[in-house]
Formats: C-alpha cells, sequence, structure tokens
C-alpha cells in the first residue's frame, strides 16, 4: 500500500541515488516537455513534484520556475541544481499535491514529471491541480501509461505491488480517463521512452 | 529569508484556504484563518499540514 509516509520515508533515504539510477531514464523527454509547455516570457510555471530538479536546467530563462515536492531529501537536491544548472529564477517549497498551499486560479503554466504515480489519492491531486490552475492554463504532465500490450500490461501487474510495496511509485492508473473526467481538453498524448511505458500528456484547463 | 510579496500573494494555507501571511520575527508563515503556522527550514517554506503548529492557545488540530 502506498501512503504519504512511505512515500515521504522511501524518497528521502532515495534522494541521493535517484539521479544516479533515474537520470539517464528519466531525464528523457524532459527538455521536450517543456518545449511543449512553451511558457511565454514572464511566466510563473508550477512545477508539481519538483523531485531533485531533473528539469530544472531545461527552462527558458526567461520565466519563472516554482517548484514544490513532499520530500525535502529531494528538494535539498533541487537545490543545489537550482543554483547551478538553472538559467531562470526558481523558489522551492515543501508541499504535499493533495492538498496545495495555493490560492484558486494561481497558475497559467503547470508541469508534473513522473509524479501522479507516486500519489496515494490521484483523483484529489488532480483535483487540486485544477482548483491552482487558471482557467485556459496549459498543463503537461510526464507519465506512466499501462501498457495497452497485452503482454507488457501483465508483467506490469506482476511488478505493480512490488514497486508499491516499497513506496517507490503505484502503476495501475488511467491517467488520460481520469484526466478526461475532470474536463481536461485538448489532450495530446505521445510517448517519450524507448519502450513506449512514458509519455507526455499535454492539455488545457477548462476557460 | 524574506518571501517575495508575488509569491505571499498566491500561497493559501493547505488546511483551510486562509490568506498567508509572513511572520518577520520568527520567520515563519502563518495563516490568517485558523492560525497554523508553517515552518521555513533552510529557505524552504513548508507547507505541509502535519508539519504546521498551532499557537499556544489554542488547541492542535
Amino acid at each position: 500500500m502506498i501512503t504519504s509516509h512511505s512515500i515521504k520515508q522511501t524518497y528521502n533515504r532515495f534522494s541521493s541515488l535517484y539521479d544516479l539510477i533515474f537520470k539517464p531514464y528519466l531525464d528523457f523527454g524532459r527538455e521536450r516537455a517543456i518545449k511543449q509547455l512553451a511558457p511565454k516570457s514572464g511566466a510563473r510555471v508550477l512545477e508539481i513534484g519538483v523531485g531533485t530538479g531533473l528539469s530544472l536546467e531545461y527552462y527558458p530563462s526567461n520565466v519563472e520556475v516554482l517548484g514544490f515536492d513532499y520530500s525535502y531529501g529531494m528538494l535539498k537536491k533541487s537545490k543545489i541544481k537550482a543554483r547551478n544548472l538553472s538559467h531562470c529564477p526558481v523558489n522551492l517549497m515543501q508541499m504535499d499535491a493533495q492538498n496545495l498551499a495555493f490560492a484558486d486560479n494561481s497558475f497559467d503554466y503547470l508541469l508534473g514529471a513522473y509524479v501522479l504515480t507516486v500519489i496515494p489519492d490521484p483523483d484529489k491531486a488532480v483535483r487540486e491541480l485544477f482548483r491552482v490552475a487558471r482557467p485556459g492554463a496549459k498543463v503537461v504532465i510526464m507519465n506512466y501509461i499501462r501498457s495497452r500490450n497485452k503482454l507488457m500490461g501483465l508483467i506490469e501487474d506482476i511488478f505493480h505491488p512490488v514497486f508499491a510495496s516499497i513506496g517507490l511509485f503505484t502503476l495501475n492508473h488511467d491517467l488520460p480517463g481520469l484526466l478526461k473526467q475532470h474536463g481536461a481538453q485538448d489532450i495530446r498524448i505521445e510517448p517519450t521512452s524507448l519502450l513506449n511505458l512514458h509519455f507526455i500528456v499535454s492539455f488545457t484547463v477548462p476557460a | 529569508m524574506p518571501i517575495k510579496k508575488e509569491l505571499l500573494d498566491i500561497l493559501a494555507c493547505p488546511a483551510c484556504r486562509g490568506k498567508i501571511v509572513h511572520d518577520d520575527e520568527k520567520d515563519t508563515l502563518n495563516c490568517c484563518e485558523c492560525k497554523r503556522s508553517y515552518p521555513i527550514r533552510d529557505d524552504i517554506p513548508v507547507m505541509l499540514i502535519e508539519e504546521a503548529t498551532m499557537p499556544d492557545n489554542l488547541d492542535k488540530p
């Protein structure tokens, strides 16, 4: 069972190894995701689950990023990257995606990289995302989507309890369905990783 | 750390959505409505309900 506590513990313990293990794999597509987000000059981008800050180096210099994560250990890594690699101003906060500390209609651009799969209640997180987004806001989410290939789907179903039990992530979500339920418009989905397991999902918040 | 005004303007209490103000003396972020106080650690505001404290004269949430 994936809980907020298990996630915090795992990621705090894991923060120094995270980049080593996941950078080559999950770095992939971040630059493209930010290009798709295409924040206009002077915009503030909310990065949901900024983690160790792997995306920070790809933002253009004319925007400002507000990144939050649930794990303090991960944020400490982000802080170093914000200082050394980022081209734009970065503000960091510790927050729970299920209870965002922002007023309604606060952001025009939102990005979340590999985060929805590690949230115990993704439905609540998506509701919060829509709440803090301004009408017409652009959202780009990089995420795992359960394979439509039968064999891969089966393998995923076998491994899912293993990953979930160590609090790393959970796989069994129908993300596009969830976004549609909340009224996401112009949903575009394109694969990023070699095995077609990870996707860039972009959509617009209804006006 | 001085929190920029534009950021304070969009912050809201994660518990009650109340307005957040910076306590310059204690360097905390406080909710004007429910009075929860959120710490700032190493310049990082900790906006988690479970990390918030209530003033002494009020019951813990």
